[in-house]
C-alpha cells in the first residue's frame, strides 16, 4: 500500500475533493493548499514525496510556483506534476519545458492520476 | 435566321437558368417555412419528434455526452448542469467531477450502482433519483454509476474501472427490460460470442481515452459548419426523424424477435456471462453484487434473471411489486420511475443493504 506524502495544489473545491479523495482511498497521506503561494511554504515545512500542481490558480499560478520550489534547495528535488484542463500539445510542451515532472490533465481520469503519480513516485 | 436560331437558344439557356434559380429560391423559401413551422410548432410531428429536437441526450452541441471512440463508449460530460427535457418532463442536469448524477463524488463509497436512465434518475430532479434517496434512507454513501442508454456493455465497463476506486461493500445492478435489444446497439454478434467465450479473468478493455483528449476532439468537430448545421436545423432532424420512422416500420414488419425471450439467445447468453463477471469481480474487491430487475411490461424476464442469479450464487432482490399496473410508480406518458416509484425503490435496496 502506498503511503507517501502528497501535497495538492487546487483552487477549485470539487478537483481538490476528487483528487484528495482518489489518493487517500489507494493510501496515500495528502496536504491540500489553495494557492500556489500556500503550496510553496507548505512543501518547505512539510517535506512531500510529490506535489500535484494545478496550473490556473490565484495569485502566482503553477509555473511560477515550480520555479521557487526549484530555487530552494530544499524543494528543489521535489517531483511536481503539472494538473491543467489544457491538451493543446504547444501547452503541454510549454509547461513540460519548465520544468514538471509530469502532466495531468483536467477532467481527471482515475487511472491515469494513479498511474502518472505512482510512475513519478517510482523514478529514482 | 441564324440570329434568330441564336436568339432563341440564348433565350433557352437563360429561362433553364431562372427556371433553376426559381427551384432553387422555392427551395429555399419550403425550407425556411418548414423550419419556422417546426420550430414554432414541433408538437407538429408529434411528441417523438419533440423528443427528439428537445432532448438532450446525444453527444452533439447541448448534448450531455462525449464519446470515447477507443471504448465506443458515451461518457457525460463532467461538472455540467442544463436543462433536460423528455416527453414533457423538465429537470435539471448536473454531474459530478467524474461525470456521474451525484451531489457529489463519494470516494469510497458504501454502495455502487450500476444501471440506466431509470437510475440516473431520467424526468425528476437529483434529490428524487434512488441513488440520493438511498444515501437519505441509510446514512451511507453511493456512488450512482448510471447512465441514460447503458446496458451490460457499459455496465461491466464502468464497474471495471471504478470499483477499486470506489471500493464499495455492495454492488447493485439494476436490469431494464430494454437491456437485452440494447446490447445490439452497441455490439455485433462477433463481439458478443467473443465476450462470452473469454474466462472471466481473462476480459479486459481498452486503455479510456484521456477525458479531456476526448472532449477536445469532440469540441472540434462540433466546430464544423455542417455539422452544426444538421444539429441546429429542425427541418434536417425532421427528415432523419421521418427516416428513422420508415426504419422503425420496417423492423415492426419483420419477423418478431424472438432472442428477447429466449434465455439461449446470444444477447442473454452476454447478459449472464455480464453477471458472472460483475459478481466475480466485485468479490475479487470484497464487495457484493445484488441484481435488482425493473421488467414491468417483461415479467417473464424475472424468472430468467432468478435463475442465473441462483446458477452464479448472485444475490437476487424480488421486484414483482413493482408492476406496470401500478401507475403510481411510474411517470405517466413516459414510464420511468416516478418520486413514488424511485421512493420505493430505494427503499427495497435499503433493506438489503442496510441489513
Amino acid at each position: 500500500m502506498a503511503n507517501e506524502l502528497i501535497l495538492i495544489v487546487e483552487d477549485n473545491p470539487q478537483s481538490l475533493k476528487l483528487v484528495r479523495d482518489i489518493l487517500q482511498v489507494k493510501g496515500y497521506q495528502t496536504l491540500e493548499a489553495e494557492t500556489g503561494e500556500e503550496g510553496v511554504r507548505l512543501a518547505c515545512e512539510r517535506h512531500p514525496a510529490l506535489i500535484l500542481m494545478d496550473i490556473q490558480l490565484p495569485g502566482i499560478n503553477g509555473i511560477e510556483a515550480l520555479q521557487r520550489l526549484r530555487a530552494d534547495p530544499v524543494t528543489s528535488a521535489t517531483p511536481v506534476i503539472a494538473v491543467t484542463a489544457s491538451v493543446m500539445s504547444q501547452d503541454r510542451a510549454r509547461i513540460m519545458a519548465a520544468g514538471f515532472n509530469g502532466f495531468q490533465s483536467k477532467p481527471i481520469s482515475v487511472n491515469q492520476l494513479l498511474a502518472t503519480v505512482r510512475e513519478v513516485l517510482d523514478k529514482p | 435566321m441564324a440570329a434568330a436560331n441564336g436568339s432563341v437558344r440564348v433565350s433557352g439557356s437563360r429561362l433553364r437558368l431562372f427556371q433553376a434559380a426559381a427551384i432553387a429560391l422555392g427551395v429555399c423559401v419550403g425550407f425556411a417555412i418548414m423550419e419556422v413551422s417546426l420550430r414554432t410548432w414541433p408538437g407538429l410531428l408529434g411528441q417523438d419528434f419533440v423528443n427528439g429536437v428537445r432532448s438532450k441526450y446525444r453527444t452533439g452541441p447541448g448534448g450531455i455526452f462525449y464519446r470515447d471512440n477507443r471504448l465506443g463508449i458515451h461518457f457525460m460530460i463532467p461538472n455540467y448542469r442544463t436543462e433536460m427535457y423528455y416527453n414533457n418532463y423538465v429537470w435539471t442536469h448536473e454531474t459530478d467531477a467524474l461525470g456521474f448524477r451525484n451531489r457529489a463524488v463519494s470516494i469510497p463509497a458504501d454502495v455502487m450502482l450500476l444501471g440506466d436512465s431509470m437510475i440516473y434518475g431520467h424526468g425528476v430532479e437529483i434529490d428524487s433519483t434512488i441513488g440520493v434517496l438511498l444515501e437519505n434512507m441509510t446514512g451511507l454513501r453511493v456512488a450512482n454509476l448510471a447512465r441514460q442508454g447503458d446496458c451490460a456493455f457499459q455496465q461491466t465497463y464502468l464497474l471495471t474501472e471504478y470499483i477499486g476506486t470506489f471500493r464499495p461493500r455492495h454492488v447493485i445492478y439494476f436490469f431494464f427490460e430494454n437491456d437485452i435489444s440494447d446490447l445490439n446497439q452497441f455490439l455485433n454478434d462477433a463481439a458478443m460470442r467473443a465476450f462470452v467465450a473469454r474466462p472471466l479473468e481473462d476480459i479486459r478493455y481498452p486503455p479510456r481515452t484521456d477525458p479531456a483528449v476526448a472532449l477536445r476532439e469532440r469540441e472540434t468537430t462540433l466546430r464544423f459548419w455542417l455539422v452544426r448545421l444538421r444539429d441546429a436545423s429542425y427541418s434536417l432532424k425532421a427528415a432523419r426523424w421521418l427516416l428513422s420512422r420508415l426504419g422503425v416500420a420496417a423492423v415492426r414488419a419483420a419477423p418478431p424477435t424472438s432472442y428477447l425471450d429466449d434465455p439461449s439467445s446470444l444477447e442473454w447468453q452476454y447478459t449472464r456471462k455480464a453477471i458472472a463477471y460483475m459478481h466475480w469481480l466485485s468479490a475479487r474487491h470484497d464487495a457484493e453484487l445484488a441484481i435488482v430487475p425493473i421488467v414491468p411490461h417483461r415479467r417473464h424476464y424475472r424468472e430468467i434473471l432468478s435463475r442465473i442469479a441462483a446458477e452464479l450464487g448472485v444475490t437476487y432482490l424480488n421486484t414483482d411489486a413493482f408492476t406496470s399496473a401500478d401507475q403510481s410508480l411510474w411517470l405517466p406518458g413516459d414510464g420511468h420511475f416516478s418520486v413514488l416509484g424511485a421512493q420505493r425503490m430505494a427503499a427495497l435496496v435499503a433493506a438489503h443493504v442496510g441489513r
